[in-house]
């Protein structure tokens, strides 16, 4: 329990508990001190000098964001002399670069600008300086404009306090001082993973928004809480509305998983489209698709279905998206199961969760670790997975494990990845080969810490087949980087393994059971008794298509398949696009008028992420609902209508058949 | 009145240098008496010694020491000062150059005292051979067993890792010596927590000026009451022999070291010769460039004890003694500080970042005759601004440059403005 305290800040009696600082206890108690580099999300800086305050019994002033406050301290926070120098600090910082308001981004919504009004600043003494500062556009996403920058230096603490990568610093000194990325290159050719947490915390317009700069940070904006589509972690973020229209993705503060942090993915990249919305239903009709109304697509839609229900002509496929929220899913999965009898429903990339049921099935049900373990772990060995490009938040939180604890992290992929580059050790096996790496790791952690007598006489027999040498020959990797990986994991004290998308998509289950193996034999000697070991996947709902009942599909000799996408830009695998060519025929529910359309005998539309509410299904089984932040266009009908209308129309089909 | 040589004492020996011709000067005694003692014994005899620092704070060393967190389960470090780089201050590097050896006991004695393994010397960049005498003597320690695996034979391991400087000033203010050390941009750091508590690398540091560790191998030899008696002035209680770096219109400047409690007319009338060329004397700056200047009739009734110093109005700093004459133009010489903090100031607050510039542009038009009447009333308020407001001693420092000026010497700053300005503004 906080020790409770107690101060006067301008002869109001102010309520805190020890280890708050001024400022926190002044703005708990509803008391205003003017602060410019201070940020919520982030350390102190002390440098803009806006919020000093008197202190009584101590000489100089103090910076409320950083000074301790003590029970029954005096402060006194605003008087003439603290006004005079706060004015004073304002004037410097407006003669200092180029603040011309009526030319900024961030104009009406600028902390600087705020200050300034509340100071009566309204013009400087001081001729402005006006150095030649050119901006910086070289990130794809977001433009520093170096003379609107007041050197607060909240992006700076942003990008290595919540990014992880420590991208942006201080360049030159003094008055010459800059934002720099990296050693002073272009921000696009830096380190910079395009998170953009530095633009949601610069107080100014030195850092903006290309897509829509002067009405993303406008005044009188909604935000409404939604979910990123892209991975399963189950990263939230803020919509930015305006005029119902999505200004700009920013970071949530109270997001459960991942806080304010985002991905360039779910902060950017989401709100481009790259084809054009499918908004009218389509049925093809002597070889051509041609725009119909809802009522002849559905009945197109349950007419195919119907065929093929009697079971004449072969069987029905569905492969949905795993964007899509719970209760889409389930509606789906009602539709195509138990309506039409189909055994052959599954999502997209579903091989990546076969390959773990798999698993499940040979070695018995094994309880993978939780976020909490990924953030305690010493040491990460991470095998067929790129988390800085499939799940970027993970990047970032394994980003701050190496920059800030220095955990060493071990990357076993036959890709080249990103992720190798925090990497203390990274092996590049051959495809296909990754299993004799994992025997050779798990012999050399047997060897390493003396742990014979705890394997069965299989896995013995495995691993003394595969030594370093030959492990090195069959899968073209260093003899000596198996050792040291293998070191390196055993003499962890809490390490954690993290596997991906390449390795469940080898389809492989044999490679699960062998790293349960590893994280159970580490058990026995000191590390935790639990498994130690995580998989991840692509698409933010696959646990609840897993609870849903999603089981794999087969494509072969498939009469009808249905598609429901979504937004998801669907990979169109060589094998997916012969296997459309061979289906009878393709139903496609699809927001986007992308490359799968040109194989669908029937298009119905369908929304996109900002226009769908319900419930997501994140890797560690929790669920989190959110509402629809926009309206879908004019025509376009919710996916659960058009199954439910569907449903209902083969009701009708069946019946008809019956009597 | 002659100097009180106890530092360089040894400075003119040929070779004082190396290591034997330091042993044989009495060099490396106090480790045999040191391990006797336990180290808070030490602690406590350079506290009863009265030893201030002498980088610039002037803070009793060892009450700073006793200060150190115990029991956090990091090593404590010891870091050393030599970044000398306060305009007018030149004796570090002298003490560096010839008295390594010196330097070397001294931490030896230190790391002792503060029980430290690890011991730091951070050095200003441009001393090139200065880090080459050092880093030679230090090789010459190891060799001798005097540093490594043990000290003298002793279960007591110590390394001296010395660390080069790039060229900044604010690198001598200790919080941003760590960071720079750590290889972070050398920027200040919000205090607390204190380098005692939180320092290189997050442990427990202390940081000492290059003189003040080169001063403890005498304390430990002689004692604190013989340290506690080098003192003329009787309410001083900062006493010991300090050196002082003279430079300007003396007849001889150079480096002096002197008794606390030295009056500044001995030293300047006295050991250097007078002013030059016959001329009178106008001010005096008696610490560093970042210390208010007083003028000719404060200076001469004030002695070298930080006490009287202080009194007089001014601050002992780093012990580097400015001395003018008539003929210099007191506006021109604070243009020209003002300019040395605007380059060297780090750029971390608004008033010291911003402020300097200004003041620099003000006090050119000063020196031009081309001010305006306000423009002085500007001066004294971005003076205060930043003297009230900035993050670290730097930004106050640049404001005594100027205050101390305008305290003294105004009327030489009101008869720059501009006679036209000064009708406009009908003065
Ligand atoms: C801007 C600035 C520059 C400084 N430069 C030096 C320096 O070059 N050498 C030094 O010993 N102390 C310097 N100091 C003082 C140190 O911060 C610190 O107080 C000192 O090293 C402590 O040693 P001492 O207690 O032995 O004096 C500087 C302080 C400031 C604010
Ligand atoms: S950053 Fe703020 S103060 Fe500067 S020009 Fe833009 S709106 Fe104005
Ligand atoms: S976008 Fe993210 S990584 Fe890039 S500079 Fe900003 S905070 Fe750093
Ligand atoms: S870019 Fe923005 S956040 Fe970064 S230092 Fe400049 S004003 Fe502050
Ligand atoms: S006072 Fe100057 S040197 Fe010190 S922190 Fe501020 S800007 Fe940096």
């Amino acid at each position: 329990m906080a020790e409770l305290i107690t101060l006067t800040i301008d002869g109001q009696e102010c309520r805190g508990t020890k280890g708050m600082t001024i400022l926190q206890v002044a703005k708990e108690n509803g008391l205003d001190i003017p602060t410019l580099c201070n940020h919520p999300w982030l350390t102190t800086h002390g440098g803009c000098r806006m919020c000093v305050v008197e202190v009584e019994g101590q000489r100089r002033l103090v910076t409320a964001c950083a000074a301790p406050a003590e029970d029954g301290q005096i402060v006194v926070a605003h008087n003439d002399r603290l006004e005079t120098l706060r004015q004073m600090t304002l004037e410097l910082l407006f003669a200092e670069r180029n603040h011309i308001c009526p030319f900024c981004a961030m104009t009406g919504v600028c902390e600087l600008q705020d200050r300034a009004y509340e100071h009566h600043i309204t013009h400087t003494r001081y001729d402005y300086i006006f150095p030649v500062l050119t901006p910086d556009t070289t990130n794809p996403y977001f433009v520093q404009d170096h003379n609107r920058c007041i050197l607060c230096g909240r992006c700076v603490r942003s990008c290595y306090e919540i990014a992880g990568v420590g991208t942006l610093g201080f360049g030159h000194r003094g008055s010459q001082e800059v934002v720099i990325a990296d050693l002073g290159v272009p921000l696009g050719e830096s380190s910079c993973i395009k998170c953009g947490t530095c633009v949601d915390v610069c107080p100014t317009g030195a850092l903006f928004d290309k897509r829509a700069p002067y009405f993303s940070r406008a005044r009188g904006l909604e935000r409404k809480p939604s979910i990123c589509p892209d991975d399963d972690l189950g990263c939230a973020m803020n919509v930015v509305l305006k005029s119902g229209l999505v200004a700009r993705i920013e970071g949530w503060t109270e997001a459960p998983v991942n806080g304010p942090l985002l991905s360039y993915r779910s902060r950017y990249e989401i709100l481009n489209e790259p084809h054009p919305r499918v908004l009218k239903p389509r049925v093809r009709k002597d070889g051509e698709l041609v725009e119909v109304d809802w009522a002849e697509a559905l009945d197109a839609t349950a007419e195919l279905l119907a065929k093929t229900q009697s079971g004449a002509d072969g069987h029905v496929v569905g492969l949905c998206s795993t964007r899509l929220p719970y209760e889409t899913l389930a509606s789906y999965h009602r539709l195509l199961a138990e309506q039409c009898g189909c055994v052959d429903v599954d999502t997209f990339r579903g091989a990546q969760r076969a390959t773990r049921r798999q698993a499940d099935d040979l070695y018995g049900t094994h309880k993978e670790c939780d976020f909490e373990a990924i953030q305690q772990a010493d040491m990460v060995l991470l095998v067929g997975f790129d988390p800085c490009t499939t799940h970027p938040v993970l990047g970032a939180w394994l980003a701050k494990k190496v920059h800030h604890d220095g955990v060493p992290i071990v990357s076993i992929s036959p890709r080249t990845t990103k992720t190798a580059e925090l990497s203390i050790l990274s092996l590049k096996p051959r495809r296909g080969s990754e299993l004799a790496v994992l025997y050779g790791l798990l012999g050399q952690l047997i060897e390493q810490r003396n742990l014979g007598h705890l394997v069965d006489r299989l896995t013995a027999e495995k691993w003394r087949s595969h030594p370093p040498g030959r492990v090195s020959y069959e899968a073209g990797v260093e003899e000596q980087a198996v050792v040291r990986a293998a070191a390196l994991y055993a003499a962890a004290k809490n390490p954690v393994i993290l596997y991906g998308p390449d390795l469940t998509e080898t389809g492989n289950p044999t490679l699960i059971g062998r790293l349960w193996e590893m994280a159970q034999l580490l058990g026995h000697v000191g590390a935790s008794k639990e498994v130690m070991v995580r998989g991840f996947t692509t698409g933010a709902n696959s646990a609840a298509a897993e609870q849903i009942g999603f089981r794999g599909a087969d494509m072969e000799g498939a009469a009808v398949v249905y598609l429901l996408s979504g937004d998801d830009p669907v990979d169109l695998t060589p094998q997916l696009r012969q296997d459309l060519r061979d289906a009878g025929a393709v139903i496609l529910q699809s927001a986007h008028d992308g490359p799968l359309v040109q194989y669908a005998d029937v298009v119905l539309p369908s929304l996109k992420w900002s226009e769908r509410g319900g419930t997501w299904i994140n890797v560690m089984g929790v669920g989190q609902t959110f509402e629809a932040c926009t309206k879908a266009p004019a025509g376009i009908k919710p996916d659960e209508w058009v199954l439910t209308e569907i449903g209902e129309r083969l009701s009708a089909v069946k019946e008809a058949a019956h009597e | 009145m002659a100097e009180r040589k106890v530092l360089l004492e040894r400075y003119d020996v040929p070779n004082i240098w190396e290591l034997d011709v330091y042993r044989r000067h009495g060099g490396y005694a106090t480790l045999d008496g040191l391990f006797a003692k336990s180290p808070t014994d030490w602690v406590e005899e350079v506290k009863a010694s009265g030893l201030c620092g002498r980088g610039g704070a002037g803070f009793p060393t060892g009450v700073k020491w006793s200060f150190l967190a115990k029991g956090t389960g990091k090593p404590t470090y010891l870091v050393v000062n030599a970044d000398e780089s306060e305009p007018g201050t030149c004796h570090d590097r002298r003490l560096l150059e010839r008295l390594p050896h010196q330097l070397i006991e001294g931490i030896i004695n230190t790391c002792y005292a503060i029980d430290a393994h690890e011991a730091y010397v951070y050095i200003r960049g441009e001393y090139l051979e200065p880090y080459q005498r050092l880093v030679q003597a230090i090789r010459e320690a190891e060799a001798a067993g005097l540093l490594g695996k043990t000290v003298a034979g002793q279960d007591f391991p110590l390394r001296i890792v010395v660390h080069r400087g790039a060229g900044a000033y604010i690198c001598g203010e200790e919080t941003a010596l760590l960071s720079s050390q750590e290889g972070d941009k050398g920027q200040p750091r919000q205090k607390p927590p204190f380098p005692a508590v939180a320092g290189l690398y997050a442990a427990p540091t202390i940081v000492n000026n290059v003189q003040t560790i080169s001063t403890i191998p005498h304390i430990v030899r002689h004692g604190a009451a013989w340290f506690a008696g080098i003192n003329l002035a009787p309410e001083s209680k900062s006493p010991g022999p300090r050196i002082l770096s003279v430079s300007g219109h003396v007849q001889r400047p150079g480096i002096y070291e002197v008794e606390t409690g030295t009056p500044f007319e001995e030293l300047l009338y006295g050991l250097c010769g007078g002013i030059r060329g016959g001329h009178d004397l106008k001010s005096v700056i008696p610490g560093g460039s970042s210390m208010p200047m007083l003028p000719k009739d404060v200076i001469l009734q004030t002695d070298t004890s930080f006490e009287s110093i202080r009194k007089a109005g001014s601050q002992p700093g780093s012990g580097a003694v400015i001395v003018m004459d008539e003929t210099t133009d007191i506006p021109t010489v604070v243009w020209r500080i003002s300019r040395f903090y605007a380059h060297e100031s780090c750029g971390k607050c608004t008033p010291c970042r911003e402020g300097n510039p200004w003041s620099v542009k003000l006090l050119r038009r000063f020196v031009d005759g081309t001010a305006r009447a306000e423009d002085l009333r500007i001066l004294v308020e971005v003076a205060e601004a930043m003297e009230k407001n900035s993050f670290c001693p730097l930004g106050i420092a640049a404001a005594w440059a100027t205050q101390g000026a305008l305290k003294h010497f105004r009327h030489e700053f009101e008869a720059r403005i501009s006679h036209a300005s000064a009708i406009a503004a009908g003065d």
